[in-house]
């Protein structure tokens, strides 16, 4: 819970304590992975989101990958107390990173108000309300991935746990063999990400 | 700069927070600091990175332009630098860094360097850091100096260049690195070697066709548990 927590507070860095890349899937999966015991695996699977998550990149409102949600979820999962093996956990993250996406919309969305506050109470001849608006900002965000990173991921690697026990052999040997091929997207997705830049830089 | 971004207007929020103290000292009627705080609700976005550039040269147009002005002005400079910095941080030095990182680590780690995932990691925030703390905190005075001056000092930097031998030095890390695994680790000998590296070459293919990775993650998927059935077919 504690490791969840703090992983929920280091994805804050995306956009609010000071953009250093502290929230990056290989810097936290590196953390994580030190935290719960396990550094290499930790790492390991923060350099695969680091690559998987380079797909889109965020400009304008386009909102990628959460690689940062994706990693924390799929090294709580299988490194945490249920211990759910790595070939389940790692699409578990994935979808965990995907489905973060209109969460993250959402949390963005109900920022839209502050403008209009703002104007109000500057109309009025008040001051910015800035204390209120980080505030509850920032409590919100933090709330919500931490709310995701510890029930989230606890209800999940219970089901999982659950699933893959029940699982037929050749589910099991699927996800072994698709997470055995995962550097390979990764390096690809990695390389892809470099050469179309140079493509249109040219 | 994005604390409180939002979708309709951006980092207008952001910015005007780190305006203040420059509205606090150019105004010294609350009307007119309440003015030039309105002018600023307005849509606003640029790159996180190159805010600092931004910030310092509306600062120098509220002291010294008039207001139809800087809305104009600030909008054009943010897209403007929205464009060198989003192809320089997220296009090039971020994907770079993680190539960098990969390669290091993949060579500390066939040292049998216990902490290879530490260099891996103080490596891609030393890499990343160093240069755009130096932005961040170098774009504000420039800003403010140069005004309106400062898109023409910013051509002499030749990001474009910069940018992409930046993004051809994190390549060919990004090519070594598996590259390193496959040679010296993989399980592969002979013409066997190619096949990961035809693999790759299939990711990247794909990814230029629109494939998202988690797309290709369930065709592996998929693909391994069709196999596995034909194998397992009387």
């Amino acid at each position: 819970m504690y490791a969840g927590t703090g992983a929920a507070l280091l994805s804050l860095d995306r956009t609010w304590i000071g953009q250093w890349m502290l929230s990056r899937p290989v810097i936290l999966g590196t953390a994580l992975g030190w935290v719960l015991g396990d550094l290499p695996v930790g790492w390991w699977i923060g350099l695969l989101f680091e690559a998987l998550s380079l797909d889109a990149e965020p400009v304008g409102g386009v909102i990628p990958l959460n690689g940062t949600i994706a990693t924390a979820a799929t090294l709580l999962i299988a490194l945490g107390g249920t211990r759910v093996p790595l070939a389940a956990a790692f699409p578990a993250g994935l979808a965990f990173g995907l489905l973060y996406r209109p969460v993250e919309e959402k949390i963005r969305r109900r920022r839209d108000a502050w403008t209009g506050q703002f104007a109000s109470v500057l109309r009025e001849g008040g001051s910015a309300p800035w204390g209120k608006a980080f505030t509850v900002s920032f409590l919100e965000e933090f709330a919500i991935a931490a709310l995701v990173l510890t029930a989230g991921v606890a209800a999940s690697s219970i089901l999982l746990q659950f699933l893959w026990g029940w699982a037929p052999t050749i589910i099991r040997t699927g996800f072994e063999d698709a997470l055995s091929a995962t550097p390979l997207i990764a390096a690809g997705a990695l390389i892809s990400c470099l050469l179309r830049k140079d493509r249109l830089g040219k | 700069m994005q604390a409180l971004w939002s979708p309709a207007t951006m980092q207008n929020l952001g910015l005007l927070y780190a305006l203040e103290p420059a509205l606090k000292r150019t105004y010294s009627t609350v009307e007119e600091r309440r003015d030039a705080a309105m002018r600023h609700l307005s849509y606003f976005n640029t790159n996180p990175y190159m805010g600092g550039f931004v910030l310092g040269f509306v600062a120098r147009l509220e002291e010294s332009s008039d207001d139809s002005r800087i809305e104009k002005l600030k909008k054009a400079m943010g897209a403007a630098l929205a464009a060198v910095g989003d192809a320089s941080v997220w296009g090039s030095l971020q994907p770079a860094c993680a190539g960098f990182a990969a390669l290091a680590a993949v060579i500390a780690w066939s040292m049998d360097f216990a902490w290879a995932a530490l260099v891996c990691a103080v490596l891609y925030l030393l890499l990343f850091n160093i240069p755009t703390l130096w932005i961040r905190w170098r774009g504000i005075s420039m800003g403010y100096e140069l005004g309106e001056t400062l898109p023409i000092a910013l051509q002499e930097w030749h990001w474009q260049n910069k940018a992409r031998w930046i993004r051809r030095a994190g390549l060919a890390c990004a090519v070594l690195a598996p590259a390193y695994l496959i040679v010296r680790e993989s399980r592969f000998i002979g013409a066997y070697a190619l096949i990961p590296a035809v693999a790759i070459l299939a990711v990247v293919v794909l990814r230029r066709r629109g494939f998202s990775s988690a797309a290709l993650y369930g065709l592996c998927f998929a693909a391994a548990v069709g196999f596995q059935g034909v194998i397992l077919l009387p």
